[in-house]
């Protein structure tokens, strides 16, 4: 019987989840027949420890019907592809035939893995994954998760930054800054403020606008307020750098520079640098700078606070 | 965290039942008869598996950098305990894991479930903020919450008359501590439908600086905070055959716990002027109902997302009257309360195809609007507390409307050569602002080269211009400012921008590369005073090399700089007087080695990493003198892992890490508490860090056979 090749149901299968074809096919991949014992022929060889650490993942739970493992499913073969030309040694064109691989070493394209997973997880990633920027640039699901580890490093507090920074290198170096969130030390992570899977929202933030995702761990600074600082009220990133700065605050100039971008009302507001400089004490430049008396500067609730100084 | 559950379609459909949807039935590989599949070389996890580490920890020096985040701030020894597991019976599973129990930072996660039916999550953790650890006022608490002074305190115009200024300081820690709880979970009701719930508490309390003024004087207060924010998300999913849709609630409520931040002036006051009052963040809340949802259309490979969300947030604190000062008549509040409003709407819709094999095409709109419903008042104002300003002043609700639009495409020319282009057009409307509407447009392309299977390169550049309808120069002279100023978040720019990326993993070796560099260069051309021009270069690079099958080495190196410039007009005149320019440098470097099962015992792991940032700020014109002295921060990170498993289930770890966080900041060098003759602050000062930590702990593994 003649059998379609591995390509060809795979890139048929994407088009039936509506994902593209696949850009380049395996190199001597199979034909599309199952192994006969599905995971037990295929631990048969692959049973080291990295293989076997799936088994303590949600992946591995025969109780759930909809996951690999559960009754009637096709276990390895339900992420891997069909694996019988694989596991009985099939060569084509010289190689050995080939199940859809995920690692480092000769992956399938892009578009084959992810469909792999969206099959089933299509809905829970976002709503808007295709055409969210991963998408755009055609990262794969298996570039950031790592379905055999029993502690998927992407998905931990402490340890989903340095995945996303082997993409994102400059926020490595953002996250060494002296003003910085604390995710050097592993106590927040990325995807507090961004949604990785996809989001409608600038920058992929997890609420819909930069200042809603402030005001997650900021609320106090949300108002409305009697007094309102214009710029505070439609964007945080006027002033601060969420990412880290060389500056205190997380300010993306140092005041009161940074305050003269904005106010040159005269007197003090408009002047660059007190008459005496630093060695005369300059209220206006020592300590907290303009806000050492407008340290309402995010808004403020009083009547008597027009100046942000109430 | 991200939703890792299954939808209603079984994994068995992944492949083959697609595939059958789209062949002739021969063609197909039919699902297999899988009733013998027995799994019986499967590991299924079963029973419970847990480890557990405890140990001890010696910091060798008091240093708030280091502690904050981690609760590792003072010199000393610290018991903490971790620890982790999994218990899987039936169906149901739950996993476990604490951190840093002995220290503010601990944090405890359990989430359990029976998959694919409901799952449920609770979290505990601790986050410590510590700012200053040395930090002196002269203020205490009283019992109805005022700042209050010492009863011997000499009040004077400037603090070197405060002749107790030194015997009245006491130690005032700066910093504060998070506690968030969240509970919540997942049911799936039925195999389309999903109702999901979250809830979450955080109380952060502590105490920050505050600038209190007093005409051209000022008191950097010690202000004690105890905030709780309350948040809601909660909704339905249902699932279809070609799409998904969710309605979701979320709500967030924030509580202050005091409504002003009053103190006693240290300064010599006007009669009745003694104390005064701050408004503290007043009471709000935010709910918002959001619609979102996908569809998979049946022709031309295309999907649409999209986002409706309407949000409301009110604020209606009772208000703290115009003055302390009993001996000032005002005329009444406008009203008690503010009653706030703001009502957000949000629209999304992002369209996806590929019409051909080859192309790819993406058009994205989005609206935004916070509709500002504040009422307006005219209000008073008292001027420190000592006498009315005499001028009536509108409160001012800003809102604005923002709509976004982006067109792209891209073409796959062949397997390794493809190429975008796209079109972005924003358009914002501002009530209340100097600029009432401005659109940018911005242009880019882009070229990606994957001549093989281990190189990547892709290079992107663009260009952007931001136009107003004009600069109401009477409105901000309503503000009092310059006829010449343009904000620099409203004025015209032009922007170029350019990207390139290279990533290699090198052909049968175990070393990969990447490099990025980033680059901007803003120019306000109508920008007489104000931000002028800026430009911003990124540089990163990272190289990984697997040694071996136990042994990693990494190296990253990360470049940042910007430039700003601006003019100001220190004389209040049509012509700038000063111009200014700061330039921000920042460097980092790192390395580390893993190795794993030295001699099959023993695991090492280093890690380093190296940081410097400097400002030099420069003015040109202007009174006073030309530099300001540089800003200067380093970080130095060294951190060790050694483990040393004595056996399958116990294992010795010992870890020393050593920073060191020197900073130069000319804005509280020398700075006292009664340095400055006008500020009586807290006397921070810059940072300068530097402790080792060493500490052994023991893991046992429990189960998990």
């Amino acid at each position: 019987m003649t059998r379609p090749s591995l390509p060809l149901l795979v890139a048929l299968a994407c088009c039936g989840a509506g994902l593209p074809l696949a850009s380049a096919p395996q190199s001597a991949a199979g034909a599309a027949e199952y192994s006969p014992a599905g995971a037990d022929t295929c631990l048969m060889c692959h049973s080291n420890d990295a293989v076997l650490g799936i088994f303590r993942t949600r992946h591995a739970m025969p109780s759930d019907p909809r996951g690999p493992f559960g009754h009637g499913q096709l276990q390895c073969e339900s992420c891997h592809g069909p694996g019988g030309a694989h596991a009985g040694m099939q060569q084509f064109d010289g190689q050995m035939a080939q199940v859809i691989r995920f690692g480092r070493e000769r992956p399938a394209p892009v578009e084959t893995r992810n469909a792999a997973c969206l099959g089933c997880h299509d809905a829970d990633m976002g709503f808007a994954t295709h055409g969210g920027a991963h998408d755009d640039n055609r990262i794969a699901c298996a570039s950031c998760h790592q379905l055999h580890s029993p502690t998927d490093a992407v998905l931990g507090r402490s340890t989903q930054a340095g995945k996303c920074y082997e993409c994102h290198a400059q926020r490595r170096s953002d996250s060494l800054k002296a003003y910085s969130h604390p995710l050097r030390e592993g106590k927040m992570s990325c995807s507090g403020c961004h949604a990785p899977h996809g989001a409608t929202t600038e920058a992929l933030l997890v609420r819909q606008t930069t200042n809603d995702t402030c005001y997650q761990c900021h609320a106090e600074k949300r108002g409305p307020f009697l007094w309102e600082h214009a710029p505070v009220a439609e964007d945080c990133t006027s002033c601060h750098d969420p990412h880290g700065s060389n500056q205190p605050g997380m300010l993306v100039r140092r005041a009161p520079l940074l305050c003269q971008s904005c106010h040159s009302q005269s007197g003090h507001p408009s002047v660059a640098q007190d008459a005496g400089g630093l060695a005369g004490n300059s209220p206006y430049l020592l300590a907290q700078g303009c806000l050492n008396c407008h340290s309402q500067v995010h808004g403020s609730n009083h009547p008597s606070g027009s100046k942000l100084m109430r | 965290m991200c939703e890792m559950s299954w939808n209603r379609r079984g994994s068995s459909r992944i492949l083959t039942a697609a595939v059958a949807a789209m062949l002739a039935p021969a063609a197909v590989a039919a699902t297999p008869d899988t009733s013998e599949w027995k799994c019986e070389r499967c590991p299924f996890a079963k029973g419970y598996q847990a480890e557990f580490t405890a140990g001890s920890t010696y910091v060798s020096d008091d240093a708030v950098t280091v502690g904050d985040a981690t609760g590792y701030d003072e010199k000393g020894a610290y018991l903490n305990a971790d620890g982790a597991g999994l218990f899987a019976a039936d169906g149901h599973r739950l996993r476990w894991s604490a951190e840093d129990l002995g220290l503010d930072s601990r944090a405890l996660d359990i989430a359990g479930g029976r998959p694919g039916s409901f799952d449920y999550r609770l979290s505990y953790r601790q986050l410590p903020q510590r700012r200053f650890d040395a930090t002196r006022t002269v203020f205490s608490r009283a019992p109805d919450g005022l700042l209050v002074l010492p009863p011997a305190w000499t009040f004077a115009g400037t603090t070197t008359g405060m002749t107790a200024l030194a015997a009245s300081l006491v130690p005032q820690d700066i910093g504060g501590d998070r506690e968030i709880l969240g509970i919540g979970g997942r049911v799936q009701a039925t195999a389309r439908l999903r109702a999901f719930a979250d809830l979450q508490r955080e109380e952060h309390d502590g105490a920050r600086m505050l600038g209190a003024p007093y005409f051209t004087s000022a008191s950097l207060l010690p202000h004690r905070f105890d905030y709780r924010t309350d948040q809601v998300d909660a909704g339905i999913r249902y699932d279809g055959d070609r799409g998904h849709l969710k309605f979701a609630y979320h709500g967030s409520f924030f509580d202050s716990s005091a409504s002003a931040i009053a103190w006693q002036s240290p300064f010599t006051t006007a009669p009745g002027a003694e104390s005064g009052a701050l408004a503290e963040a007043p009471d709000n809340d935010f709910q918002q109902l959001a619609l979102t949802g996908s569809y998979r259309m049946p022709w031309l490979d295309t999907r649409m997302s999209f986002t409706a969300a309407m949000g409301r947030g009110t604020q209606d604190e009772t208000l703290l009257p115009y003055t302390t000062n009993a001996g000032l008549v005002t005329a009444p509040l406008p009203r008690p309360s503010l009653d706030a409003k703001v009502d957000t709407t949000h629209l999304a819709v992002t369209v996806l195809s590929r019409p051909l094999p080859k192309t790819r095409v993406k058009f994205a709109i989005r609206y935004d609007e916070r509709d500002n419903r504040t009422p307006q008042y005219a209000w008073s104002r008292v001027v420190a507390d000592t006498f009315l300003s005499g001028e009536s002043e509108l409160n001012v609700p800003y809102g604005y409307e923002r709509l976004r639009m982006n067109l792209s495409a891209d073409y796959d020319f062949s397997g390794s050569l493809s190429a975008s282009a796209g079109y972005d057009f924003t358009d914002v409307d501002r009530r209340f602002q100097e600029v009432g509407e401005q659109n940018e447009d911005s242009g880019w392309g882009r070229v990606r080269w994957r001549p093989n299977g281990w190189l990547d390169i892709a290079a992107k550049g663009g260009i952007s211009r931001r136009e107003i309808d004009g600069y109401d120069t009477a409105l901000a002279a309503g503000f009092g400012q310059n006829p010449l100023l343009r904000k620099f978040n409203l004025a015209y720019r032009y922007r170029e921008f350019g990207e390139l990326s290279v990533s290699a993993t090198l052909p049968d070796k175990p070393v990969s590369l990447g490099a990025r560099a980033l680059y901007a260069d803003d120019s306000y051309s109508s920008t007489p005073l104000g931000v002028t021009g800026s430009e911003e270069r990124h540089v990163a690079f990272d190289l990984n090399w697997s040694m071996s099958d136990r042994a990693t080495v990494y190296l990253v190196a990360g470049y940042d700089e910007v430039d700003t410039r601006q003019r100001g007009s220190g004389a209040f005149s049509p012509v700038p007087d000063w111009n200014a320019r700061q330039a921000d440098e920042f460097y980092s470097a790192g390395g580390g080695l893993r190795i794993t099962g030295i001699a099959e015992k023993l695991d090492l792991q280093l890690d380093y990493s190296h940081a410097r940032g400097t400002t030099a700020i420069d003015v040109t014109g202007g009174i006073g003198p030309a530099a300001f002295p540089d800003l200067e921060t380093t970080l130095d990170s060294f951190r060790a892992r050694l483990a040393w498993r004595w056996s399958e289930k116990l294992e010795a770890i010992l870890q020393l890490r050593y920073e060191r966080l020197p900073t130069e900041d000319w804005a509280l060098q020398g700075i006292g508490p009664g340095t400055l003759p006008a500020v009586l602050t807290l006397g921070a000062a810059p940072y300068d860090d530097e402790a080792w930590l060493a500490g052994i702990s023991f893991r046992y593994r429990l189960g998990g056979e």
